[in-house]
């Protein structure tokens, strides 16, 4: 598995290596912009005829309360990681905030799928090792669109899979010896997080005269929101 | 931050810096809380036919948004570089625009419920913080409106949805179209789009 990985891990290199040393550097803001533009129209294909099918089809057969719960509890599954980026940009208290929703919530929230900790004044922020690496003073560097995972940049991509090797819960669902829990469970997760994500999708789509700079700015515009906890006290409903 | 100086760079650059009147925070607040609450009742009057609700927001959204301020703004230094035939053709275009895609979206009200957070002064400008609850979805969203000008003149000049400004987004948007096509390529894929034509 752990070769499997890395041997991904690789070869994403070797191409985003290789995209540097080919696009002309005309562009400052976005000096990937070639291979960038390109791996959009690859992940456009693949969400037109897989991922959002697949998302309209789970909003489809689910009523609203369903999705809400298991919305809930998959958001739960992040307040490990969370709490371990907490600790790691100093903030303790948000460390703890994220340790005590994932015990309460997994326990008394039934799997996560009631957020009673935010009834209790437990608020939900979600910490990445992206925005760790900001905190800690690592600039963006350049904006790359990953194959499937769509924005990100060079930091967020390191941070992504350094959360990957980090993230317990990752050990967590593979006691039972195979992979396909995991998998199961982080597919799911990001049939979650397209649903939630199909109305603004689709309105970039609709009103943007250049989708690709629309997400570019728009990932930029939200990552620096998550950095600096602009909406920290953004209450939740349970 | 350095986002931020910077637009707020831009602005001073384009002149646009208001009047040294300190901007009010309560009286901003009560601005939003009485456009929200219009835009609500045109939403759910149900006497209206779909196109009469659209008619009606599309003429508050463009009393209560300065609407060729904005223009000017996504546009930066590109505005300045313009000729005065280019500038008047954008701003023809960029109307309906921007009716078309913004103002259509507040019409289809469904149900959803809103508090004002805070207000602040930033800058010569005032921003009012809301949060919306969708009765369906759980999930609250954080809008943030700019507004310029005082009590009795104010005019929104920017809408942030959790964390993702309007202008921010058209402005490096517009601008690519300019660095490739030219003004009048931004002016053509303004009216393409209108039109409903979204491809190039």
């Amino acid at each position: 598995m752990k070769n499997v990985v890395t041997k991904n891990l690789l070869s994403l290199a070797a191409v985003l290596l290789l995209a540097t040393a080919c696009s002309s550097t005309n562009n400052v803001d976005d000096p990937l912009e070639g291979y960038n533009r390109g791996m959009f129209k690859v992940n456009e294909g693949i969400d037109t005829v897989l991922f959002r099918p697949l998302a309209k089809g789970y909003r489809y057969i689910t009523p609203n309360a369903v999705r809400w719960r298991v919305g809930n509890a998959s958001d739960n599954l992040y307040e490990p990681v969370s709490m371990v980026n907490s600790f790691l940009q100093g903030d303790f208290t948000q460390g703890m905030t994220n340790f005590w929703r994932f015990m309460i919530n997994t326990t008394v929230g039934l799997g996560g799928m009631h957020d009673v900790a935010a009834t209790a004044g437990l608020k939900p922020r979600r910490e990445d090792f992206g925005q760790t690496l900001a905190v800690w003073g690592v600039g963006s560097g350049p904006y790359i669109v990953l194959p499937i995972l769509g924005p990100s940049n060079l930091r967020d991509t390191g941070g992504r899979v350094a959360d990957w090797f980090v993230d317990p819960v990752n050990y967590a669902l593979r006691q039972d010896g195979t992979d396909w829990t995991l998998y199961g469970v982080r597919g799911g997760q990001a049939l979650v997080g397209r649903e939630r994500l199909l109305d603004p999708i689709d309105d970039i789509y609709s009103s943007s005269l250049d989708p690709y700079a629309s997400f570019k700015s728009i990932y930029e515009q939200r990552r620096d929101a998550e950095i600096k906890n602009r909406y920290s006290d953004k209450p939740k409903l349970d | 931050m350095k986002r931020f100086v910077l637009s707020f760079l831009v602005a001073v650059a384009l002149g646009v810096s208001a009047p040294a009147n300190a901007s009010n925070p309560t009286a901003a607040k009560n601005f939003v809380d009485t456009v929200a609450g219009q835009v609500i009742a045109i939403g759910k009057n149900d006497n209206y036919t779909r196109a009469q609700k659209q008619a009606k927001i599309e003429s508050l959204f463009s009393d209560k948004v300065d609407i060729n301020f904005v223009a000017k703004f996504v546009l930066g230094k590109n505005w300045r570089t313009a000729t005065t035939q280019q500038q008047q053709d954008y701003i023809a275009a960029y109307r309906p625009f921007i009716l078309k895609n913004y103002a259509s979206k507040l019409a289809k009200y469904s149900g959803q419920t809103y508090s004002l957070k805070n207000a602040r002064p930033d800058g010569d400008a005032s921003v009012v913080t809301m949060e919306i609850n969708d009765p369906q979805g759980g999930q609250n969203i954080m809008v943030d409106y700019r507004l310029r000008g005082d009590d009795g003149s104010f005019k929104i000049v920017d809408i942030t949805v959790e964390g993702v400004s309007l202008l921010n987004t058209q402005r490096s948007e517009f601008n690519g179209i300019i660095e490739n096509k030219g003004m009048d390529g931004l002016v053509v894929a303004l009216k393409k789009q209108v039109a409903g034509k979204d491809d190039d």
